[in-house]
């Protein structure tokens, strides 16, 4: 039986982009957020902006 | 020294079948750079302003004009674990990344309609959830996770940043990232071999469910399929776009022709014929393919060999297209730096006149012990003056 998630993978990504904890500067914590999500975790084809 | 302008110049020249003033020594590295300095990748990590000067050490030293592939890393295995991932391990010698796909889940077989059918959304969160283990976590708890990955990738970032800063300053470039973001071609074949199916089982999919597969991969290519336009590469040096052969190696000629030739040839050969170019890196052994460019405009590609004895392919498309060839990797390790230099020379000799020709290593150094520093010392010190126009 498939399990069940409470949360949607796209949400943790949306939460890095507004946490100034891990980078301050939110132009540069969008590239890197966009960066990681592209480059490691591999969403296909594109990341919608909200 | 050589300037990036006459560097560029040069490159655009060669890769145009003419002879010019230097015939461009590309060098392809990863790890090695680090040994050559003392360090280690994670130290460059954590402390990536000076990683980056570590790094590009090797160029106050060693003579060479570029790079083809990208310069540095564009990985770090902590990320992956720290998404729950062990698909990249950090080597024993502290510089290596070994990659290994045996330790990933791919989807299902009996996932396979479901992918066709929703391939957006299937990726989206199931795909995901298959491969990084994070994700099946709670919430928060997977976060905290997501959240030390993102800060280890700055660091990464911060690095990579950092040594191509330097690479720019030193007067030189990575010719696949002048055109990249505007023209590339991957095969759909290439996305289940790589990424959702792995090799092992896309290469049984071809035998033992080729209608589905062939589905999958329509959904695939239409989903890769965007726009471009010629002006979109106004303005730079030259003009070439990036392929890549990875199940290429594994095909048929008939496979080849159906799953990676057939979709190039329909999306990019019109642009071609207006003057684009195509690098292509193979990796292993695929001069069976290579017949294939016969009917390419001329000079339209750029090949880079890996296993291909040069010598040979040079019969197949010497004076047709360019080929980016010399060194092999296992010579800088167990030759001499006199049987290394003497097989550069042939190199040169032999490809060097009428253009067409950009020398190089055939495997990047990607570990400590993949080339001994004498042996890259005499061969690039002979290849920058045996490269320049007499």
């Amino acid at each position: 039986m498939e399990k069940k998630h409470d949360y949607e993978i796209i949400e943790l990504y949306q939460m890095l982009l507004k946490d100034e904890s891990w980078e301050p500067d939110p132009i540069k914590r969008e590239f890197l957020a966009n960066m990681l999500y592209r480059n490691f975790v591999g969403l296909y084809p594109e990341i919608p902006k909200d | 020294m050589d300037t990036l302008e006459q560097r560029l110049k040069n490159f655009a020249d060669a890769i145009d079948l003419k002879e010019p003033d230097k015939v461009p020594v590309s060098m392809e590295v990863t790890g090695w750079p680090l040994t050559y300095a003392g360090w280690t990748l994670p130290e460059a990590i954590n402390d990536p302003v000076n990683g980056a000067k570590a790094y590009c050490k090797f160029m106050d030293d060693i003579p060479y004009d570029c790079h083809i592939l990208d310069f540095g890393y564009m990985s770090y295995p902590e990320i992956y674990k720290e998404l729950g991932n062990n698909e990249f391990v950090m080597a024993a010698d502290g510089v290596g990344i070994q990659h290994a796909q045996s330790n990933i889940s791919f989807f299902p077989d009996e996932d396979y309609e479901e992918v066709i059918s929703d391939f957006i959304n299937y990726t989206k969160e199931k795909r995901v959830r298959q491969q990084y283990s994070i994700y099946s976590l709670p919430k928060e708890e997977a976060y905290e996770h997501l959240k030390r990955a993102a800060i280890l990738f700055r660091q990464l970032n911060e690095f990579s940043m950092g040594c191509n800063r330097i690479l720019t300053e030193h007067g030189k470039f990575a010719a696949i990232a002048v055109g990249r973001m505007a023209a590339g071609y991957g095969s759909a074949l290439n996305t289940l071999f790589d990424h959702l199916r792995g090799m092992k089982n896309t290469l049984i999919d071809l035998r033992r469910r080729p209608e589905q597969l062939d589905r999958l991969c329509d959904v695939i290519s239409k989903l890769n399929d965007r726009p471009f336009d010629m002006s979109m590469m106004d303005g730079l040096p030259f003009k070439m776009g990036t392929t890549v052969y990875h199940s290429e190696c594994f095909l048929s000629n008939k496979q080849f022709e159906k799953y990676f030739l057939n979709g190039f040839k329909e999306k990019w050969m019109p642009y071609m014929e207006q003057g684009l170019k195509f690098f292509l890196k193979g990796e292993g052994s695929f001069m069976n393919t290579l017949k294939y460019y016969d009917d390419f405009p001329k000079g339209s590609m750029v090949i880079m060999l890996e296993q291909d004895d040069p010598f040979e392919v040079y019969k197949i498309i010497g004076g047709k297209h360019t080929m980016i060839a010399g060194m092999p990797v296992e010579m800088l390790q167990n030759s001499t730096p006199q049987e290394c230099v003497d097989y550069a020379k042939r190199c040169f000799d032999t490809f060097a006149p009428g253009g067409g020709f950009i020398f190089g290593n055939n495997k990047p150094m990607l570990c400590a012990r993949d080339a001994k520093e004498e042996n890259v010392r005499a061969v690039y010190e002979f290849a920058d003056e045996y490269s320049r126009k007499k």
